[in-house]
């Protein structure tokens, strides 16, 4: 997976390739930890990721709750079929914000 | 100015600390009542005057005050509270923690007639007590008069809109307008007394449909997000998810699913929760097995309280004929129009078919 990122101010924003499983999802934690601290608000651009696993599934849930604790917004971006329908059928998109 | 207004204003000066000390120990003591009360009001504020306000008023009428210490506004908060009910709640705890100016405090509600109507607030005129602040530098604080007023937002838009007029008092306004004025004071009133019977009455509401949720009844019960609230927190999927989890051995994630109401009011056209109720019952293990068709073989082994709302969804719009159009549909009202709804829906139908749901019945 690879990961980019850009800090404006109190947002963040994470575009992200691959996949986001077992073996990544740990790897994103580490590489925006320090930023997630600094921000309120978290972009997540996800059009070239191919899926997420339950790995991602926890960690977008760990910045949701922290994000929502602070007042803040985690929004996702441009989700394709494969990863809207791990979504749906987790109930993710119950509560996430999910943007095209 | 005069001198004696001048003396004034140089007490305002040494005392500029002391205020903005008073301002704050009000300010959180109003602060701290509305927590213990648990009400959430529009606001509450506070303000010192500024020094061009103080001049301008003792170029009015700088004459009735004797000191500093005989101007009660110099130190003003409000609270504007929601409910006109409760604005009373406040003034007990005001009287009770501050030492009230009863003689100076007024509250207008009172002051009118049976046919008159117009301004409605509660003045009060206080001092802090020593037993809430005592700092020998700074003794003033307990010496100089405070104001508080309390009022509805209804009130306070009343209030801030006659201000705006520019107008001090009735006096000075032309008739025909203080009667249109007082007119919508009296409407104002009127709403501010029903605001608080809805509530009132909501509040029962509740309460009622909790029991009959309870009790079983639920074809008397419209569905609506009470009702609905009532009978998920009742437990009804708790058995499905738990169902579901073993799929994969899930871990479940507690999520509100209040949003799933808009599909089965709007889209189902639902009117009763003894309709949502026997859907449920009636497809909740078709639903299960959607879920199987989708989580079988995944990694997936976390799941929310939504899934098995979710499923039992997908299935009903199957069963009761659904076509594509009306699976993303469905999807719009869950989750709000997405880029891939209409290629998820097809997903879903696919699933239901390759199930064997038959539209109208459930999948054994």
């Amino acid at each position: 997976m690879e990961i980019k990122k850009e800090l404006n101010e109190n947002k963040l924003v994470v575009v992200l390739s691959g996949r986001l499983d077992t073996n990544t999802a740990p790897l994103l934690e580490a590489d925006i930890k320090d930023d997630v601290e600094k921000v309120s608000d978290i972009e997540f651009d996800f059009t070239n990721l191919e899926y997420v696993s339950s790995a991602g599934l926890r960690v977008l849930l760990m910045y949701q709750k922290a994000l929502s604790a602070k007042k803040g917004s985690l929004v996702i971006k441009h989700v394709n079929d494969e990863v809207m329908s791990v979504f749906d059928m987790t109930g993710f998109s119950t509560f996430l914000t999910i943007e095209d | 100015m005069d001198l004696h207004c001048e003396a004034i204003l140089e007490q305002y000066k040494n005392n500029l600390e002391s205020y903005q000390i008073l301002k704050d120990i009000v300010l959180s003591k109003l602060k701290e009542f509305a927590k213990n009360l648990n009400l959430i009001v529009n606001s509450i504020e506070g303000r010192v005057k500024e020094e061009a306000s103080l001049i301008g008023k003792l170029e009015h009428k700088g004459y009735k005050y004797s000191d500093i210490f005989s101007i009660t506004d110099i130190v003003g908060c409000r609270i504007v509270t929601f409910y006109s009910d409760q604005v009373d709640k406040f003034s007990a705890l005001i009287a009770n923690t501050f030492k009230v100016d009863w003689d100076n405090s007024v509250d207008k509600r009172k002051n009118y007639g049976v046919d008159q109507f117009g301004y409605m607030s509660v003045h009060y005129i206080c001092t802090v007590p020593k037993s809430l602040y005592d700092d020998p530098a700074h003794p003033e604080v307990n010496i100089i008069k405070f104001e508080i007023q309390i009022r509805s937002v209804l009130q306070h838009a009343w209030a801030t809109i006659y201000h705006d007029t520019g107008y001090k008092n009735d006096v000075e306004v032309p008739s025909k307008y203080l009667r249109r004025l007082n007119r919508l004071a009296g409407l104002l009133e009127l709403a501010d007394e029903e605001f608080v019977e809805i509530r009132s009455e909501l509040e029962e509401y509740k309460r009622a449909v909790k029991k009959i949720v309870k009790s079983g009844n639920l074809n008397q019960v419209e569905l609506d997000g009470d009702s609905f609230g009532a009978y998920i927190e009742s437990g009804v999927f708790d058995s499905l998810n738990s169902r579901i989890a073993t799929i994969n051995n899930m871990e479940i994630e507690s999520v509100s699913i209040r949003r799933h109401l808009t599909l089965w009011k709007v889209g189902f056209k639902l009117k009763t929760l003894g309709e949502f109720d026997t859907l449920v019952k009636k497809y909740s293990d078709s639903a299960y097995k959607f879920c199987i068709y989708q989580f079988e073989g995944t990694d997936i082994d976390l799941i929310s309280t939504a899934t098995g709302p979710f499923a039992l969804a997908m299935v009903c719009c199957y069963v009761h004929g659904g076509s594509l159009l009306d699976f993303k549909y469905a999807l719009d009202l869950l989750f709000g129009e997405r880029a891939t709804n209409a290629r998820l829906a097809k997903k879903y139908y696919d699933i239901c078919e390759k199930m064997g749901l038959k539209v109208g019945e459930s999948c054994e």
